[in-house]
C-alpha cells in the first residue's frame, strides 16, 4: 500500500536526520570518523529526496501528509484546541529530533543514554541513613516510606517524587539530609548515623553495617549510584583519629 | 481481521460521537492526580535543597524567579484549591484556565530542582487540552447546579476528539520513550545490549519494592545478560507499538495491559510512579460504548451550555 511506504520512507528519513541533528561534535566526527563521513554524506541526499517528495505530495493534493492536514483542518473542533494540538506537536517535534528538553516541551528521553552490561561485584553495597532505639538499629529505608501500605514513618504526601529525589537525586546535599532530619525529629529520631546496607547475589546474604566510621570510608571510596550520600558533620567529628 | 485504516485512524476516530461520563471520569481522576501531586513533599524540599538540576524551560529567566519565589506555598496551594474544583466539577470552564497556569508554573519549579519528568509529562497537556472541552457535563457540581443543560445531538463528537487527543499524549509518551532509547541510531544496540536494564535493577535493588516484600532478588543481578537484553528489547517493543493506536482502536486493550505490566514491572525493580499516571489516560484508550454501557446514557445523549 501507497502509506505503508510513505510512513516507512518517513521513518527511515527522520531516523537519519535526527541522528545528525542529536550528534554532538558532528564536525569533528565527520572529520575524524570515516565510517561517520560516509553516514552523513549517504543521509542527506535520503533526507532531502525525502523532503522534495513529500512537498511534492502534498501541492499534488496526495499523500498521507496531505490526508492528515486537511483532515485535521476539517475537523469540527475548537479553533484554539486546533492551534494548541498544533503548537504542541511541534514542540515535542523539535524536543524529540533535537533529543533535548525545554520545559514543558520533552523527548522523553528518562533512560535514553546506554549503560555498558559489566560484570559486577557479587555484593551490591549502598550507604543509608539509620536510626538508633535501644541497643537495637533501623534503617530509614526512605523509597519504602512512598508506599502508603509499606510506610513507616512519612504517610501520604510522602510521594514517589520525593522518596526519589531524597535517596537518589539529592543525596549528596546537606540540605537534603538537613531535611530528613528534621522531619526525623518531629517524630521522636533525635540522631540520623550513615552505615551500609549490603547484599549478595550469590550467597543471599543480607546485612547491615551500622558502625558509622566504615560507612564515610565506604562512601568515600566506592563508586555508588548518584554518588556519596551525605554524612552529618557529627559523624565526621566522631570518626575523627580513628 | 482487516482494518480500514481511513475509518479507524485517530483524526477519523474524533469525529465519531462519544460518552460524556468517559469524558467526566477523565476529568474527576485528572483532578484527583493534579491535588495529590501538587500536595507533595517534594515542593517543600526542592525550596530547601541548593542545587538545581540543569534543566530549561521556554519561561523567561524574570518569570522563572517569579515563580521560584511563589512556588512554595502560594502556587501550591493555588492548585491544589483550584484541582479541587476540577475534580468536583464546579465553575469548570472559569477554572481550567487558572489551573492550566499555575499547574504549568508549578511544575516548572518542580522540573528546576528535581529534573524529574513525571508527573508533569502525563498531566500538562491533557489539561490544558480540557479547557476546550465539556469535560463538566455531567457528574459534576455544574450539572448539579444547573449551570449545564441537556440537550440532544446525535452525531456531535464533542466527548470524543478530547478523549481521543489524549490517546494521541498517550502514544506520544511512550513512541518518543522507545524513539529516544534508540536515536542516534548508532546507540541504539548498545541501549539493546540491557546495560541499562542491569544499572538499574542492581543499583535500586536495595530500595526497591521488591527487595521490601521478598529480601531477594528476582535472579542475579550480576549474571545473565541475555535476561536484561531481553528487557530492554521488550520495553522498546512496548513502547514503539504504542504508535498504533494512531492507526487503529483495535489494538487498544493489548497496549494498555502491556504498558501496564511494563510499569508493573518497573515498579517492583525500583522505579515507581508511572503507573498511575498511564492509568489515568489509559481511560482514554477505552471504547466510549463501554461507558454508555457503564452508566445507562442513551445511546447519543449530548450536552450544550446554556
Amino acid at each position: 500500500m501507497r502509506w505503508i511506504k510513505e510512513i516507512g520512507f518517513a521513518f527511515v528519513a527522520l531516523t537519519l536526520l535526527f541522528t545528525i541533528l542529536q550528534t554532538d561534535q558532528l564536525f569533528h566526527y565527520f572529520q575524524t570518523i570515516f565510517l561517520f563521513k560516509i553516514f552523513v554524506l549517504v543521509s542527506i541526499p535520503v533526507i532531502v529526496l525525502w523532503l522534495i517528495m513529500t512537498i511534492r505530495d502534498y501541492l499534488r493534493r496526495q499523500g498521507i501528509f496531505y490526508y492528515c492536514i486537511q483532515k485535521f483542518r476539517s475537523l469540527s473542533i475548537p479553533k484554539g484546541a486546533k492551534y494548541i494540538i498544533v503548537l504542541v506537536l511541534l514542540g515535542n517535534f523539535i524536543a524529540i529530533g533535537l533529543g533535548k528538553q525545554r520545559y514543558p516541551f520533552y523527548d522523553v528521553g528518562m533512560y535514553r543514554w546506554p549503560k555498558e552490561y559489566m560484570t559486577r561485584d557479587k555484593t551490591v553495597y549502598e550507604v543509608k541513613y539509620y536510626y538508633r532505639q535501644g541497643d537495637d538499629f533501623k534503617i530509614l529505608e526512605l523509597r519504602k516510606e512512598s508506599s502508603l501500605l509499606l510506610a513507616e514513618h512519612f504517610g501520604l504526601g510522602y510521594s514517589n517524587d520525593i522518596a526519589y529525589a531524597t535517596t537518589y537525586f539529592h543525596k549528596g546535599e546537606k540540605e537534603n539530609f538537613e531535611y530528613l532530619s528534621h522531619e526525623m525529629k518531629e517524630r521522636g529520631v533525635d540522631t540520623l548515623w550513615a552505615g551500609v546496607h549490603s547484599f549478595n547475589f550469590e550467597t543471599h546474604e543480607l546485612t547491615f553495617d551500622p558502625d558509622i566510621c566504615h560507612a564515610i570510608n565506604v562512601n568515600q571510596t566506592a563508586d555508588f549510584y548518584y554518588g556519596p550520600l551525605y554524612i552529618p558533620t557529627y559523624q565526621l567529628e566522631k570518626c575523627d583519629g580513628h | 481481521m482487516k482494518i480500514n485504516f481511513r475509518e479507524e485512524n485517530i483524526l477519523s476516530r474524533m469525529e465519531k460521537p462519544g460518552s460524556a461520563h468517559q469524558l467526566a471520569l477523565f476529568r474527576i481522576f485528572l483532578g484527583l492526580q493534579i491535588f495529590y501531586s501538587s500536595g507533595g513533599r517534594l515542593f517543600q524540599l526542592s525550596d530547601y535543597v541548593a542545587v538545581p538540576a540543569e534543566t530549561k524551560n521556554i519561561f523567561p529567566d524574570m518569570l522563572n524567579q517569579l515563580i521560584a519565589s511563589i512556588a512554595v506555598p502560594h502556587l501550591q496551594i493555588i492548585t491544589q484549591v483550584l484541582s479541587l474544583f476540577l475534580l468536583m466539577g464546579l465553575w469548570t470552564k472559569y477554572i481550567l484556565p487558572f489551573l492550566s497556569i499555575s499547574f504549568l508554573f508549578l511544575f516548572s519549579f518542580y522540573y528546576a530542582t528535581n529534573n524529574a519528568p513525571i508527573p508533569w509529562l502525563y498531566i500538562w497537556f491533557p489539561l490544558v487540552l480540557l479547557n476546550f472541552t465539556r469535560c463538566s457535563d455531567v457528574l459534576s457540581l455544574d450539572k448539579y447546579f444547573r449551570l449545564r443543560k441537556l440537550q440532544i445531538n446525535a452525531l456531535s463528537n464533542v466527548y470524543r476528539w478530547p478523549l481521543e487527543v489524549v490517546s494521541g499524549w498517550f502514544a506520544y509518551i511512550y513512541v518518543a520513550a522507545g524513539v529516544a532509547k534508540l536515536l542516534p541510531i548508532y546507540k541504539g544496540w548498545p541501549w539493546m545490549q540491557g546495560g541499562t536494564s542491569q544499572d538499574i535493577m542492581y543499583n535500586r535493588f536495595l530500595d526497591s519494592i521488591y527487595f521490601y516484600v521478598f529480601a531477594k532478588p528476582l535472579f542475579d543481578y550480576t549474571e545473565y545478560a541475555w535476561i536484561f537484553a531481553s528487557l530492554s528489547v521488550a520495553s522498546i517493543f512496548i513502547e514503539l507499538s504504542c504508535i498504533l493506536i494512531l492507526f487503529t482502536h483495535r489494538f487498544h486493550t493489548q497496549i494498555i495491559l502491556l504498558v501496564l505490566c511494563m510499569h508493573l514491572f518497573l515498579f517492583l525493580i525500583g522505579v515507581m510512579g508511572f503507573m498511575q499516571l498511564a492509568i489515568i489516560l489509559s481511560i482514554a484508550l477505552i471504547q466510549p460504548g463501554f461507558f454508555n454501557k457503564l452508566f445507562k446514557e442513551r445511546e447519543t445523549p449530548v450536552t450544550q451550555a446554556v
